[in-house]
């Protein structure tokens, strides 16, 4: 495996530690609340309509889906970066990478989007 | 068993498989840089001499691949939620498999996952902050899996509750 000296990509560092920091305590407070308190078999759709009529799990979650996906396209960006370095597979897997975190990113906040909407009115 | 229900399992299985085939290559891949001067044996021999620099290898190859599997569950998490705009009933549907007994065990493995790339992501950020040797980077490690394994099990304990009693 070759791999290629880089400049260093400052705005990847920044926005991969700022993220990984606000994730810690995002997701693991989103395991303990969601997924520990309450038993999984018990947050369906009704537990759904409950915490998604609250603005603070709205807030929680919006900012938590772009916090992991800036922190996810960061980091995945530098993994193809050192596991492709053929240039034409690395641009096919950061293309395949961008496209599928924008998709999710329009889904996930779609659906937040939608949800706020029907809890406002 | 619904459409739905068959579609997400097929596609938890290929997110599985795919993130397998990634930790295979990813181990390859770090046993090829390691290279030579560290002996023969068995892995366990091999981790039982593993320098400080080693230590932090193995936990570079896992940190990647906790990465790539925590991103994979998320790009199906998000999807089956977001069903629930669309479909109360048809979210119900893929969600009653959550709490099949299956899951729970996945959740488990996902939860582990989560601990030692939140555990050691921080270790590494206080690396990146603080001036720290070799050694203390190696303890910290220690830290960060030991933290991971006591609060999986307890955690683990939780969600397979149902399963176990």
């Amino acid at each position: 495996v070759t791999i290629t000296a880089r400049r260093p990509r400052l705005v990847a560092f920044v926005v991969m530690r700022t993220t990984a920091v606000l994730l810690a305590v995002l997701v693991l407070g989103h395991f303990a609340v969601t997924h520990l308190a309450t038993d999984v078999a018990q947050t369906g759709s009704s537990f759904v309509l409950r915490r998604w009529s609250s603005g603070l799990w709205l807030a929680w979650d919006a900012t938590m889906l772009a916090a992991t996906l800036a922190h996810a396209g960061c980091g995945l960006w530098l993994v193809i970066d050192e596991m492709a370095p053929e240039p034409s597979r690395r641009r096919a897997l950061h293309a395949a990478l961008a496209v599928t975190s924008l998709a999710v990113f329009a889904v996930g906040t779609t659906a937040i989007a939608v949800a706020a909407t029907r809890a406002v009115g | 068993v619904t459409a739905l229900q068959t579609a997400f399992v097929a596609l938890l299985t290929a997110l599985l498989v795919g993130v397998v085939l990634f930790g295979a290559f990813a181990t390859r891949t770090a046993l090829a840089i390691r290279g030579s001067g560290t002996g023969g044996g068995s892995w366990i021999h091999r981790i039982g001499r593993a320098s400080d620099r080693d230590a932090q290898r193995w936990a570079f190859v896992a940190h990647r691949v906790t990465g790539v599997a925590v991103f994979a569950f998320l790009l199906l998490h998000v999807f089956d939620v977001s069903l629930y705009v669309i479909s109360a009933s048809r979210f119900d549907d893929v969600h009653r498999l959550y709490g099949t007994a299956a899951m729970r065990v996945f959740e488990c493995l996902l939860l582990f996952a989560i601990l030692f790339h939140t555990f050691n992501g921080l270790r590494l950020v206080v690396l990146d902050v603080a001036e720290l040797s070799a050694q203390t980077a190696r303890r910290l490690l220690v830290v960060a899996v030991a933290s991971s394994i006591v609060l999986g099990v307890a955690a683990g304990a939780i969600i397979l509750q149902p399963e176990l009693s």
